[in-house]
């Protein structure tokens, strides 16, 4: 066969072959936000026109397509650090800056949702996830990626391997019902060790919480970055000691940890350890656990905050208050041991916890 | 078409439609690009998506003067990456996993040429067949792309075409 005919048929072939994969492509690009300002090709006269005409038009006009877009991109980059997402310590986090931007998009094909992982920030104890996922026909109102409660599971791959990481308190979510599109900070232990290297992430499976219980929605969404050093936040703890009672119960407060992401008291007490019965171990509500969570309020589109009209924990550096993390209020940790998450402190030398009228100085 | 008209037409240009001609006129060599990587059709797909993503991102604040050599160039670092990534990822496996392919063209001949083209040739001299022959590269911008001296380049393109005719006698 000729040398033309080959590359013709070849030609030919691959024309067959290539996807059309334009409508995938062009909600990615919806995500993405601001159009593409200035491509310079050897064109034909009326394509160039074409070209000046539409960068005039963007350039002249800002009330056009593209601002509104970016209008809307921009409410969902912000939308982590605003009063609907219940973590105070990660919308601090943000507003100083902190995290690396991901921005990946993932198109989970089987289930039309279009997946935006935004970006990664994390202590030593805690990584945080934030992603954003909407679709045009799947309705999502139900959908949670439920790492606490779900079928929902966070893995790191290693080598041949999948570990499933463990939650950090429930997260929080935000469904915003106008663009069927929701927002998650997913809440699991630390990958900071990983600083340096290519991290492999994949959430699997979405929860829906529905009127019947829990149904599981089978789905892998791949996440691969190289982990920096603008996602890792440092810990400083602090040994404390101080004992004092409430309620007829004696506590000690044993420690207090400072991150960008958070701060722990750790506290041990009289009522703090597990409650057997029949030769059965069941942790209990303590009662400083139950003062906490005294002033915690529900709101349907806020999640949980914090009402300081009513007598609660909190703690205040340098006369402001830092608000209690109700999210992580039942994490995990030693049954001997309670610990009170409150968003980060400014001044960490200056700290009073507040047990209803009680003022322990924490330094 | 009246003059109101084709004024209208004028002043609603949307950057997107632009870019989606770029798409349509450049998506067969993107992907033939990195097919000729990947020898997957699929991974192939992944690419052309993650291609015009970093095109469109990279236009936001960058003058493209020569799309083409811009999306081949991007398509060939990305492929590469991938295939780098999938090789680690799937240590004790062999290329196999690479070969998910199924042709598409009803036309014998093609699907001939094209198998030929995929098991025949090795990665270096099927990329240059396609910078070549499909995308209309020239040589030279051919050996820039792929870090080789004009001559190696010019020599492999030979071989490579004569693997093909001696493949489909």
């Amino acid at each position: 066969m000729e040398h033309e005919k080959i590359i013709k048929h070849l030609d030919h072939a691959l024309e067959k072959q290539v996807p059309d994969v334009w409508d995938e492509l062009n909600k990615k690009i919806d995500l993405l936000g601001d159009e593409p300002m200035t491509i310079k090709e050897k064109k034909s006269s009326s394509r160039r026109f074409l070209f000046t005409a539409a960068a005039c038009l963007l350039v002249a006009s800002s009330l056009t397509f593209s601002p509104v877009r970016a209008a809307i991109q921009n409410v969902y980059d912000k939308i982590f650090s605003s009063e609907h997402i219940d973590d105070s310590g990660l919308k601090s986090a943000l507003i100083n800056g902190m995290g690396q931007e991901i921005n990946q998009i993932y198109y989970d094909k089987e289930h039309d949702i279009t997946v935006h992982f935004n970006s990664i920030l994390m202590d030593d104890k805690e990584a945080k996830l934030l992603v954003t996922y909407e679709s045009k026909k799947t309705d999502l109102k139900k959908y949670y990626l439920d790492l606490f409660e779900g079928f929902t599971s966070m893995n790191l791959v290693a080598g041949n391997e999948d570990k499933k990481l463990k939650n950090i308190g429930w997260g929080s979510r935000y469904y915003d019902e106008k663009a069927n599109k929701v927002a998650e900070a997913l809440s699991f232990e630390s990958i900071s060790t990983f600083q340096g290297d290519e991290v492999h992430l994949k959430v699997k499976d979405l929860t829906i919480h529905g009127k019947k219980g829990a149904k599981r929605v089978e789905t892998v969404w791949p996440l691969d970055f190289k982990l920096s050093k603008e996602a890792v936040g440092e810990r400083e703890t602090v040994d404390v000691n101080k004992e004092f009672s409430f309620k007829h119960e004696t506590y000690q407060v044993k420690r207090v940890e400072f991150s960008p992401l958070e701060t722990r008291v750790v506290v041990t007490g009289t009522d703090i350890k597990p409650h057997f019965e029949n030769g059965v171990a069941y942790d209990v509500f303590n009662k400083l656990q139950l003062q906490l969570l005294n002033a915690r309020k529900f709101d349907k589109g806020k999640g949980y905050t914090v009402d300081y009209n009513k007598s609660g924990v909190f703690l205040n550096s340098a006369g402001k208050m830092a608000d209690p993390i109700f999210s992580k209020a039942e994490a995990d940790g030693p049954r001997d041991q309670y610990v009170l998450y409150f968003a980060p402190v400014k001044d960490r030398q200056n700290c009073v916890l507040q047990v209803g009228d009680l003022k322990i100085n924490l330094r | 078409m009246t003059q109101t008209s084709l004024h209208q037409l004028k002043t609603s240009v949307d950057p997107r439609d632009e870019f989606k001609q770029l798409y349509i006129e450049h998506k067969k060599h993107v992907f033939a690009m990195a097919l000729s990587i990947l020898r997957d059709f699929e991974l192939a797909e992944d690419v052309l998506q993650e291609v015009y993503i970093k095109l469109y991102r990279h236009t936001k604040d960058n003058q493209v003067t020569n799309v083409r050599a811009w999306l081949i160039r991007v398509t060939r670092n990305t492929a590469l990456d991938l295939y780098r990534k999938k090789k680690r990822e799937l240590t004790g496996f062999d290329d196999q996993y690479f070969e998910r392919l199924e042709y598409l063209s009803e036309e014998p001949v093609d699907k001939i040429v094209l198998s030929k083209y995929l098991a025949l040739l090795d990665s270096g001299e099927r990329q240059i067949v396609i910078m070549k022959d499909i995308s209309g590269l020239k040589h030279k911008e051919i050996a820039k792309i792929m870090e080789m001296p004009l001559g190696t380049v010019l020599w492999k393109y030979q071989m490579a075409l004569k693997k093909l005719k001696k493949g489909l006698e």
